[in-house]
Order: C-alpha cells, then structure tokens, then sequence
C-alpha cells in the first residue's frame, strides 16, 4: 500500500515532469533522469514484452535519451 | 503500351515512373507478380504449423511450414467469399480456417472441409484450394516466391548478388541469422521505388542526416566531408541488385558495429576464426555484413533487414527487424538497439529520410520539368574483375543499376 505522502510526491513528479516537456524546458527534463533510468515503448502488442528479445519503437538509456534532447 | 526505354534513360528518368498509377499497376504485375519477390525467412516459421502474413505485390500471401517442412506462400483469400484466412501477422494452426464461415484448409492450401455440405451439390474440393504461389524458393533461409508458373530460377535473378547474402549470413557463428524480434513498420507517402533508391544513396548522408553527425559518432561520418578523401564505393551487381560498401573507409574491426569491444567480441572472433582462419575472420569483421538491395524488396541493411512493401503509387511501407546472428545470442540485445537507432519511426536515420521520400513525392508532381537526372559519376565508374560496375559511393551507379533492371523487365514482351 501506497502512502498518501508518496503518492502525492509520485503525482507531482509525474505532472512537473510532463510540464516540463510540455513547455520545453528540456535542460531540466533531462535533470530528472537518473543514469539508470530507461524509456521503453515496446513494439509488440504481444503480453509480457521483452526487450531483450523483441523489437521496441524505443528503448533509451540515459545516453540516447539526451542524443534526443540535443536533436530537437 | 507504356515505353520504358523512353521514360529510363542512361542518364535521365521521367517523373511519371513516381507518380502514374498505370505504371504502379504494371509494376505489380510484371515486377512483383511474375518476377521473383522476398517473402520473409525460414527462421520466422522454425516449427511445422507457424506462420507469417505478408503482401506479394498486392497480393496478400501467407507464408507457412507444413508438416513435412516444406515452406509455402499461399494467397490470403478464402475461395468461398474472399475473406482474408489469416488476419494475424503470425501465428502457429494446425489448419487455416477461414473466420466468415469457416472452410477450413490444410497447411498446404488444400480444402479440407466447408461446415453444411449438403448445400453443395457435386463440390469439387480438389479445386477449391488456397491458391499457391507457383514457384518458391530459398537461399539460406531467405525465402522468395514467384506467382508465375514459368520464368528464371532463383539462382538466375540472384546471380552474384548470394554474395552480398552470404556476407550477412557468413559473421554468424552458425552461418545462419533469425529474424525473431519481431517488425516494425514505417508508412512512407512516396512511391515504393524511393526507398531502394534511398537506402542505397550515398550521397545524401551528409545533408538529410548532418544533425545527427553533429550530434554522436556514427560509423556513416566517413562519407561526409571532402569528396577525394571518401573511400567507400557503390556497387552495381547486376539484375537491379545494387550496394553501398563501406568498408573501404573502415581503418578497424567492427566500425559498422560501433567499435565494439570486450570480452563478447573476443568469444566472437574466436568462434569465426576457427570456422574461416584468422585471415578470413579479420576480413568478415573489417568489412561486416552488406549494406545492399536485392532487387526488388528486400534490403540487407547491415545488421537490419528491411523489407519494401507497395501500398499504392503514392505510398508504401517500410518494415524492418534486427537480423540475429545464430550462435552468438549475446549479441541480441546490442542488435536490437542498433535497429532502433537506425529504423521505424522513432528512430535517428529512418524518419529524416522518409520525410525526403515524402518531399520528392510532391515535388515530382511539378510536370513542368518532368526528367530526373541519373547520370552523376558515369564518367568515373569502372568495371571491376567480377564483372561489377563500381564508382564513388555518391555516384548514382546504384540508381542506374536498379532503373536500367527495371527497364528491361518492363519492356519484356
């Protein structure tokens, strides 16, 4: 079970974190990830995905993430 | 009667190849119908049962393994009322039932059954089969079909080009890849023959894709900058299969696989040079796998496969997926990273020319200057000791070799 504390923190890193895409500010965007983190948007509409074996449209680590950001 | 040695020229094309539907419908007919067409893989369908869905030309096929082994490319129509059997990209039956009323079909296009016979008087079973591609065929898994009864064999349109195949094939441990991942596919508003064109141009690099040179290191810089200082070439092999080679440019192993290093690219090397020797190793991780167009559909693009799909004169779709290298599973992951790097939608190469294919589409519409020029580097090309026309990787001896094919099929009485 999910305090309310956490989930009012979860809430409003997910809204700051859409806000800050949203209006472009992407320096700070890319400042939320940690080094570990990874963007996943698989390619199959098959249950339990894996990216290690199936094809995804993007599966960024932090790196690629930032390639990304530099792009735009 | 459409003249095509008119419209294909030695150095000049006409616009109307991009954009008149009644050369798209030839096309279909005498390109992809009658002539030899990339169907997929047999690692697609390992088991009896499996199978895949795919389009030939405009027609949609179904490529499956029966229960003694043997791969067939059946047409996608029920013969009761046309419905599609199988709405599935893939999938594993023991028999293809149709889902409007369920005739049922055995893993071979043959008519098993149709529920409530008695509203057939004398049916003939035997003849109400799912029609079948005539004649299909393999090189190393890569499975081709053809809906005409008579025409070359495989072996014949291929010719050399099984090189550029085996050079694909021949850095896998096993000497086999599976396509396992899975496709991806990318609509593109342009007619089928830019992306061929495209994937294979190799002059393009250092203008649609710049921003992302500016951005990472990527194997492809070295076609970009000083025109005398480019090593790479392109190559035409004949028959409208047609190469970019890289490799000249490449000073190490494993540039195409972004330098690679570490223990797995020892273990790698090791099992390849005990296959080929070290001489041969070194060589197959210096040039790595082809970069080239099997003509017509298919595209090796190093460590991804594609496949060009024509949807209408005015579009297409791209599909694409990593080729595994069987024996090396380790590797899987690194493929897969590198096919989303390179292709689909979300990718860093792929939408940048798509949106180019897309431009050229509208721009060809403008029938005021109705020639596309096809003749830069005919001057420096030269034939190598195979028979091979080869020249500066920005020359358009890839385009001509692709084009002055197509002229000939199309002209064939």
């Amino acid at each position: 079970m999910v305090s309310e504390a956490d989930h009012r923190a979860v809430a409003d890193f997910l809204y700051r974190e859409a806000r800050l895409a949203d209006e472009a500010r992407y320096a700070e965007w890319l400042a939320l990830w940690t080094d570990d983190g990874v963007y996943w948007v698989p390619a199959t509409t098959e249950p339990d995905p894996d990216p290690e074996r199936q094809l995804s449209h993007v599966y960024d680590n932090r790196a690629r993430v930032e390639t990304r950001v530099k792009l735009l | 009667m459409i003249d095509y040695k008119h419209l294909v020229q030695d150095d000049r094309i006409h616009a109307s190849l991009y954009t008149d539907p009644a050369i798209f419908d030839d096309e279909m007919e005498r390109i992809f119908h009658r002539g030899w067409v990339f169907v997929g893989h047999a690692s697609e369908i390992p088991r009896p049962g499996d199978y895949v869905t795919r389009t030939l030309g405009r027609e949609p096929v179904i490529m499956v393994r029966a229960g003694d082994g043997t791969t067939s490319v059946l047409v996608n129509r029920c013969r009761h009322r046309g419905t599609m059997v199988c709405p599935a990209d893939r999938g594993h039956a023991r028999t293809l039932t149709c889902p409007y009323h369920g005739w049922t079909y055995d893993l071979r296009g043959e008519l098993l059954g149709v529920p409530y016979p008695g509203g057939y008087a004398g049916f003939d079973k035997a003849s109400h089969g799912l029609p079948r591609a005539p004649r299909v065929a393999e090189y190393r898994g890569f499975v081709f079909a053809s809906l005409a009864g008579d025409g070359i064999p495989l072996a014949e349109h291929l010719g050399p080009a099984t090189r550029l195949i085996d050079r694909s094939c021949d850095i896998s441990p096993e000497g086999l890849v599976e396509l396992s991942a899975g496709w991806v596919r990318h609509r593109c508003a342009a007619n089928w023959k830019m992306l061929p064109e495209n994937d294979s141009d190799g002059y393009h690099l250092g203008f649609v894709h710049m921003a992302l040179f500016r951005t990472i290191r990527s194997q492809y810089q070295r076609v970009v900058g000083d025109e005398r200082s480019i090593k790479a070439v392109v190559r035409d092999w004949g028959r409208g299969h047609i190469e970019i080679d890289w490799s000249p440019g490449y000073e190490g192993l494993f540039e195409w696989l972004g330098n690679a290093a570490g223990p797995a690219v020892e273990r790698f090397v090791a099992a390849i040079e005990r296959r080929d020797g070290p001489e041969v190793a070194q060589r197959r991780f210096r040039e790595g796998p082809a970069h080239a167009l099997i003509f017509p559909n298919l595209f090796l693009g190093e460590t991804n496969i594609a496949i060009v799909q024509p949807v209408s004169v005015e579009e297409c779709v791209h599909w694409h997926t990593p080729m595994f290298w069987k024996g090396v599973p380790e590797w899987n992951g690194r493929l897969l990273r590198m096919a989303e790097a390179g292709m689909g939608p979300a990718s860093f190469l792929m939408p940048d020319d798509l949106i180019v294919a897309g431009r050229n589409q509208l721009g060809l519409r403008a029938r005021t200057s109705p020639w596309l020029l096809l003749g830069r580097g005919l001057d420096r090309e030269t034939v190598d000791g195979d028979g091979r026309i080869v020249s500066h990787v920005t020359d358009e001896t890839t385009n001509r070799g692709f084009f002055h094919h197509l002229r000939a099929v199309m002209s064939e009485v």
